[in-house]
């Protein structure tokens, strides 16, 4: 009896050996940064990663927030953004900035710094990968500096708790510096790259001339013209005469045609992928029933079309003023619609205010879906860079000859010096008619530091005019991170204004 | 060895009397029945003068025996005073009807964890659940069944579906991110079901709730929540086998719909919007005709369309069962088999269950037994495809305009129109199917190597497969043409091994000294597999699922697969020892290792304590006859809870091809998603209880008061941190929650004779829990309201309830100009924008006076947690009649009815409460505090709370047992007819569909949330037992 007793305990025990009691978390579906980054493929899809909060960032409420609280357009619409009321408390697409643009920026630092101890690739290759994280980098704090001012800026890699320590310690950092290092740090790694058109990039990656592009805008807002323009003639370069490209290839449903710099990829097909916007659900002519578009029948536009109540539309100044519709300007046809095939809209017939163009339109969108890219820098932009800076510069000659490029595109007649402040106006308002809707007005504006008057002046949604104040140039950073950094962030200049 | 020998010649002396008399024997038979009427089988039956070891009664509760006249019959029952009846010449028949004694009661024994004990002896806070009053209740999970039956155990319905689990808390909430439901332990398995729905109820012997941390902390770091231990049935040791056959026929169907508007009143109502609006229809004036309203006569139109009625049904439930036991002397086997289908009350929504359940026990030695019990499950479930209601105004069933019909698929008053997937599209053609298939293999020895010393090892192995069919039809009517169905798999499967080993000793000593021991040692090792494919653009939908590479473009082709292993091991020990069952201590502490936390905080110790004094056995208490027991008992202890998903201590790179599009494809892309966290580790709950356990009037009364306090810290949170790091949030153990509460168990036998019993129990509890401290955060918002600006409504903040409820208050409507312009230098009142400052728009209190709505205007709204719960059993036999009558409670607590933001807040989009026929008119009703028709603004407010108070008559089961053994020569034994009812009667003040519902499901923190939930059904099943 004893002998089975003792023949059982055995057993037992070695049944208990069976069952493991290893303790160490293994890595079964998911990987660490330490084992990544070893090969050039796993070093792309470090970079892929880095281009995925553009979607976030470029929405239609990005439109509103750059375009329609602007001098340009208006959108009447019930939205925080829309009605400018924002506050630290109401930070609205503030939030979504800070948090998708600092998303970019922290898998930029982790995608270079991934890129720097690869040891899979060749020094060139490293260059190449590297400078695109770099370029990326610098694209997010673009954003960040242009929306919020002076923000934190960091480039190292988030990779443990005490480095996240160390950089939850970083308060607002003066934005002139932190461009100053991007400039420097985009003028070493740009030249790596291909100098070749966007258009030309495989992949629709980012390349040399986004790079170069963000020089020029980086530098444009610390008013160091001659880096501008260093920048930029390198795009020319690669570019040549603006003549050769078509103005209605801008269109958002024209995708990634040669005048192109950078756009936000999209993409909708029926029976395929779906990686949509829905900004065309509010510049269309709003669709009272079946196929009536505010009073025109469009049949190729379908029934299934959701238009939203708010819809943008252009401001008395730029329709009257900037770009009449009795004008030459070949792009105000573009720009906005008074009719569709010569039927006449409407509500442009009573009201005189034209509907967004078909510049923006989409035929093919379905609900609020839309595939259009979304045009984000072009070489227009950069010809028009060109001009102010050589204007800054008191180059008037050369201004002239840029400013004179987009013109003569679209069918007026060569600007004449007259005075400074007149050639600078004159730029503005091209800028104007050649980029409405491009997401970069606001940005323009409070560079120019006329945004609080341009926009109390001629904004005609009177929901913004009440409630606007000149802080409201940069967004707050929002209460809720001003918190969570313990108030190393302030809000500073909004709390001067009582907000 | 002396006095043993001593023993032996004092029996046989005495047995020696009555052969020397020298008596005829005669046969002398009878039913043995306990005093609610229940046979008791396996009684022994012996008589006293005889050292034969006589006869047991059998599965009707008969016996035989022959015997002489003069000679004892001795009756004996675990649990019951031994009965002895002098047989005299005439007597043949000899009935006998047990009456439980308070003390023998107490001789019950109760599971508790890794043992049992005699529940005179606990020391800790232990229930167990009758069984008796819960067995005729239609349900497939028993857990429904549970509610208000046990003091301490608060068990919400998360919604009506068929299969769908309750969601139980044990003396409340205490996690925020972690799992907050108790262990269950099945047959001494942990986590041996995926859900109580799992099981067959008829399979179950018994329940058992451990609540205090005296007896859960033998669970250590899974004891938290408190635990369930259910007891399966096992076989007897008689040769005959039992067979019972159960079947179950009913039918299920809406007990009530809402009170919105049929479509004459919304016609009434849609004029008012025209009437009221200034964008739309600006033509009309007071004296404008009815020809100029959009719906010149209202009446015509009638009822409409009840969308609930359209998706709703009367649904047929049913129930099978067929159980074998019996055995040998020295094995016992049970074998049962169960079938239930319960059809939904939504259309094409339902479950069905197949249980299969093997159990035998064989004496291998002496003193060794061994067993093995196989259990297998499958449910497969139509899940419901309609919404009901919720946050999709656009196009969920309590939403839509009575205007639209089944078949129609647009939505002509949302958004300016828009192409819907109404309810019923849903419903023919959407496919949810879920498919779960479990099965578990327990084996284990028990090996007696001494007096008193008993091994048992057991080692089990339990699988669960989980597979998912989800399709939508390419005729969905928002899809394009060319758009394609969309068809989804999952396959999961879990799998645990678990092997645990116990030893136990008892001692004893002089009959004033009992103490025993218990050690043991656990390892299991959990395994979870996970594989999804989705695919979107099917051009045929014939196939659904099952081709799944038949897709368009392989872009749309998505498929993901994961790994996860979790492993533990336990050191476990309790020690127990009272002196003259009158003072009583036990200690008991587990030591819990686990993978799921950071490197250097993988162990963790639970260590409890709890002393007991039974005062009635005291001599200077002896006297005292209408008290028949006084006992209190304090326990403290501590208890953790690891229910947080593995890995989460380490950093991790994550995948996606669902990035930015390079060429019109997304490729791979790899980010960091989160950051190592080096010391995450266990939450920790302190708690303390007293009780006290009374029986009065020869125990005619019994009463349990607990009383508890328990402290919860460490809590695992995911503080948020400043976004510029990359990071928005990391877990982290911060935070503490704290829960008291007092709970009162009654039952009083109000008439216990042999032909008319009647039994009441009534259950109260209360339970209060506090947020003390969430790290550095103000608030934390678990649900949010709908719309543009977002609000809080269920959140936590520190110094307030758990489940509190946060919204502006509500201040009525503006009533004229003047007040307006007031307003404006006075700042009081506020509305959603500038076009809300009209009369019969909504105002609402300005809190920080700041003109403007945001999240400081938000106040504490209520308490979603009753006041008061509980429930009230009735139980009546009368012969061979026995009704059961059992009404659930619950009183007091908030709850928020979500669809009011648009169906009662002057929505013009969708339908609307009756009561907003009393909306502010201009002209017609000028002073109501209604918003006027049309006059949304989305906001969430006071007005929106209702009172979860609710009573219901949960549960009546009318039985009758006819005795059939003559009619059928002793084939069948007994048919028991029985008609039952669940949910027959509700009250409430809530006014949507039932206040006790958690659409949150049983994960989440949060309770009492009706995010449009599936409605529970009323149901009456008839039910025929046949015992063979």
């Amino acid at each position: 009896m004893l002998k089975q007793i003792r023949h059982i305990i055995i057993a037992v025990t070695v049944l208990f050996g069976s069952v493991s009691c290893d303790f160490d978390e293994e890595r079964d579906s998911f990987i660490d940064s330490e084992n990544f980054y070893q090969t050039k493929a796993q070093c792309i899809a470090g970079l892929n990663s880095c281009y995925a909060p553009l979607l976030s960032i470029y929405t239609y409420q990005y439109m509103i927030v750059t375009e329609c609280t602007s001098d340009l357009m208006w959108v009447a619409s019930g939205d925080q953004d829309a009605q400018m009321d924002i506050t630290p408390a109401r930070p609205r697409f503030g939030q979504n900035m800070w948090t998708q643009g600092y998303l970019g920026v922290m898998r930029s630092n982790a995608a270079i710094a991934g890129i720097e101890r690869c040891p899979g690739i060749d020094e060139e290759t490293r260059g190449q990968l590297k400078a695109e994280g770099v370029v990326m980098r610098a694209y997010y704090y673009w954003f960040l500096t242009s929306t919020f001012g002076d923000v934190p800026f960091y480039t190292i890699d988030v990779a443990t708790e005490e480095i996240q320590e160390e950089v939850m310690k970083l308060g607002r950092m003066p934005a002139y510096d932190t461009r100053e290092y991007l400039i420097k740090e985009l003028q070493r790694y740009v030249p790596l790259l291909d100098q070749i058109r966007a258009s030309e990039v495989a992949g629709n990656r980012s390349g040399a001339a986004l790079g170069w592009h963000l020089i020029a805008k980086l530098a444009q807002w610390n008013k160091d013209w001659e880096t501008a323009i260093d920048a930029l003639l390198n795009i020319e370069d690669m570019y040549g005469d603006l003549s050769q490209y078509n103005i209605e290839d801008n269109w958002f449903r024209k995708k990634n045609m040669p005048e192109t710099i950078f756009e936000i990829q999209h993409i909708w097909s029926e029976g395929g992928l779906k990686v949509n916007g829905n900004l065309a659900a509010m510049v269309h002519p709003t669709r009272e029933s079946g196929t009536i578009y505010d009073g025109v029948n469009i049949p190729e536009w379908g029934n299934q079309k959701t238009t939203w109540a708010g819809t943008m539309r252009p401001n008395a100044y730029f329709y009257i003023g900037l770009q009449p519709r009795v004008g030459n300007d070949l792009r105000a046809q573009s720009n906005m619609a008074w009719e569709y095939n010569g039927e006449p809209f409407r509500n442009p017939a009573s009201t005189g205010r034209p509907w967004m163009g078909p510049k923006f339109w989409n035929p093919d969108y379905y609900l609020n879906q839309d595939g259009n890219n979304y045009k984000v820098f072009r070489y227009a932009d950069a010809i028009l860079m060109l001009a102010e800076s050589y204007a800054e510069l008191k180059d008037y000659d050369n201004a002239c000859k840029y400013l004179n490029m987009t013109r003569n595109r679209a069918g007026l007649p060569d600007y004449r010096y007259t005075t400074f402040f007149k050639l600078q106006e004159e730029i503005r308002n091209e800028r104007a008619r050649e980029l409405i809707g491009e997401f970069q007005r606001k940005y323009d504006l409070v560079r120019w530091d006329v945004w609080y008057q341009k926009t109390r002046e001629y904004q005609d949604y009177n929901r913004i005019k009440d409630v606007m104040q000149p802080c409201h140039r940069y967004y707050p950073i929002p209460l809720t991170e001003v918190i969570r950094s313990g108030y190393i962030l302030d809000n500073e200049e909004y709390s001067r204004y009582g907000l | 060895m002396k006095r043993k020998c001593m023993y032996i010649l004092g029996i046989w002396m005495f047995l020696s009397i009555p052969y020397a008399m020298g008596q005829q024997s005669q046969t002398v038979q009878g039913i043995i029945k306990d005093q609610t009427g229940q046979v008791l089988v396996g009684a022994g039956i012996r008589i006293v003068e005889s050292s034969e070891p006589g006869t047991k009664s059998n599965e009707d509760g008969r016996y035989t025996i022959n015997v002489a006249p003069g000679q004892t019959l001795q009756f004996s029952y675990v649990g019951y005073e031994p009965k002895k009846v002098l047989v005299t010449s005439e007597q043949t028949v000899i009935d006998i009807v047990f009456e439980m004694s308070k003390k023998q009661e107490l001789q019950e024994v109760v599971v508790i964890g890794y043992g049992a004990v005699k529940k005179e002896d606990l020391t800790g806070s232990v229930v167990n659940v009758k069984m008796d009053d819960i067995k005729d209740v239609p349900t497939l999970s028993i857990d429904n069944a549970l509610q208000g039956r046990v003091a301490g155990m608060d068990v919400m319905s998360t919604t009506g579906e068929p299969g769908s689990s309750a969601t139980i808390r044990i003396r409340g909430t205490r996690s925020i991110t972690a799992d907050n439901e108790p262990l269950i332990v099945v047959d001494g398995v942990m986590d041996a079901v995926q859900s109580i729905a799992d099981i067959n109820a008829t399979d179950i012997e018994d329940i058992t709730i451990l609540k205090d941390a005296s007896s859960t902390a033998i669970y250590g770091s899974r004891g938290a929540n408190g635990v369930i231990i259910i007891t399966t049935k096992k076989g007897f040791n008689t040769p005959k086998p039992t067979i019972r056959m159960k079947t179950d026929y009913g039918i299920a169907q809406i007990p009530r719909y809402l009170d919105i508007m049929n479509a004459t009143e919304f016609a009434q109502y849609y004029n008012d919007y025209a009437f009221n609006s200034t964008t739309f229809f600006t033509d009309l004036t007071p004296s404008s005709p009815m020809s100029d309203y959009p719906f010149p006569d209202p009446w015509a139109h009638g009822e409409g369309t009840n969308w609930t009625k359209a998706i709703t049904r009367v649904a047929p439930y049913q129930d099978q069962s067929l159980s074998v036991s019996g055995g040998s002397n020295n094995s016992a086997y049970y074998s049962s088999f169960g079938y239930n289908n319960t059809d939904g009350i939504i259309r094409n929504s339902g479950a069905e269950r197949y249980t299969f359940r093997f159990k035998v026990d064989y004496d291998l030695l002496k003193n060794v037994k061994v067993g093995y019990n196989l259990s297998f499950t499958k449910r497969d479930q139509d899940r419901n495809m309609a919404a009901i209601g919720g946050q999709q105004p656009w196009n969920a069933a309590i939403y839509l305009s009575p205007f639209i019909g089944p078949e129609d698929s647009f939505n002509p008053i949302y958004n300016n129109g828009q192409a819907i997937n109404n309810p019923m599209h849903y419903i023919n053609l959407g496919t949810n199917n879920e498919v779960l298939q479990t099965t578990g293999h327990v084996g284990y020895i028990q090996i007696k190597p001494m007096r008193n010393l008993e091994i048992k090892s057991q080692f089990s192995h339990w699988g669960t497969q989980t597979h998912d069919y989800r399709y939508e039809s390419s005729l969905m009517p928002t899809k394009s043409e060319e758009e394609g169905g969309t068809a989804y798999r999952r396959e999961y499967d879990v799998t645990t091994l678990l092997s645990e080993t116990t030893a136990s000793y008892k001692f004893q000593r002089n009959n004033l000294h009992f103490a025993d021991a218990l050690v043991g040692f656990t390892a299991s090792d959990r395994r979870y597999n996970n594989l999804t494919l989705q695919g979107k653009g099917y051009l045929i939908d014939d196939n659904k699922w099952n081709n799944m590479n038949a897709i368009a473009d392989k872009e749309n082709y998505t498929a993901s697969s994961t790994f996860e292993k979790v492993v533990k091991s336990s050191i476990l020990g309790r020690f127990n020892y009272n002196f003259r069952n009158t003072y009583y201590i036990t200690f008991t502490g587990r030591y819990d290792m686990a993978s799921n936390f950071a490197a250097n905080q993988k162990g963790g110790f639970f260590p409890s304590a709890a002393i007991k004094w039974s005062s009635k056995n005291e001599s200077f208490m002896a006297n005292i006859s209408w008290l028949d027991e006084l006992s209190f008992r304090l326990s403290a202890g501590r208890t953790g809870n690891d229910g947080i998903p593995p890995y989460r201590a380490l950093g991790a790179l994550a995948s996606s091809t669902n990035g930015y599009l390079f060429d019109g494809s997304q490729p791979l892309m790899y980010y960091p998603s989160r950051l190592e966290s080096k010391n995450l580790t266990w939450e920790k709950t302190d708690s303390y209880n007293a009780a006290t356990d009374i029986s009065l009037f020869r125990n005619r009364v019994n009463l349990t008061f607990e009383a508890y306090l328990s402290y919860t810290r460490d809590l695992l949170l995911t503080p948020q941190l400043p976004s510029h790091t990359g990071f928005s949030s990391k877990y982290a153990n911060l935070g503490k929650t704290r829960n008291k509460g007092v709970e009162l168990s009654v039952e009083t036998r109000n008439i216990a004779s042999p032909k008319f019993f009647w039994r009441t129990n009534f259950t109260f509890m209360r339970n209060k829990q506090m947020v003390d401290d969430i790290g550095q955060y103000s608030e934390v918002s678990v649900f949010n309201s709908y719309g543009n600006n977002v609000f809080m409504m269920y959140g936590y903040k520190a110094g307030y309830p758990l489940n509190a409820l946060w919204g502006l208050q509500y201040e009525g409507v503006w009533h004229d100009q003047e007040e307006i312009i007031r307003n404006e230098k006075t700042k009081t009142y506020v509305s959603a924008a500038a076009a809300w400052y009209k009369p019969g728009y909504q105002k609402y209190l300005d809190v920080n006076q700041s003109g403007n709505i945001d999240s400081e205007d938000l106040i504490y709204l209520g308490n979603a947690d009753p006041w008061l719960q509980g429930g009230l059993q009735n139980t009546f036999k009368y012969q061979k009649l026995s009704l059961g009558v059992y009404v659930a409670y619950s009183l007091g607590g908030k709850i928020y009815n979500i669809s009011e933001q648009w169906l009662g807040s002057g929505s013009f989009s969708t339908n609307q409460y009756r009561y907003m026929l009393d909306a502010y008119h201009p002209i017609r009703n000028p002073n109501s505090n209604l918003p006027g028709a049309g006059n949304i603004d989305n906001l969430i407010s006071s007005r929106m709370v209702h009172d979860a108070t609710y009573v219901r008559l949960k549960n009546v089961s009318l039985g009758y047992v006819f005795n059939t053994k003559k009619v059928t020569k002793n084939i069948i034994s007994d048919v028991t007819f029985t008609v039952a009812g669940e949910n027959l009667y509700l009250w409430k003040k809530y006014n949507g569909f039932d206040p006790d519902v958690t659409t949150a499901g049983t994960s989440s923190t949060l309770r009492r949330i009706d995010n449009g939930a599936y409605p529970k059904a009323r149901t009456v099943v008839f039910s025929l037992q046949l015992k063979y």
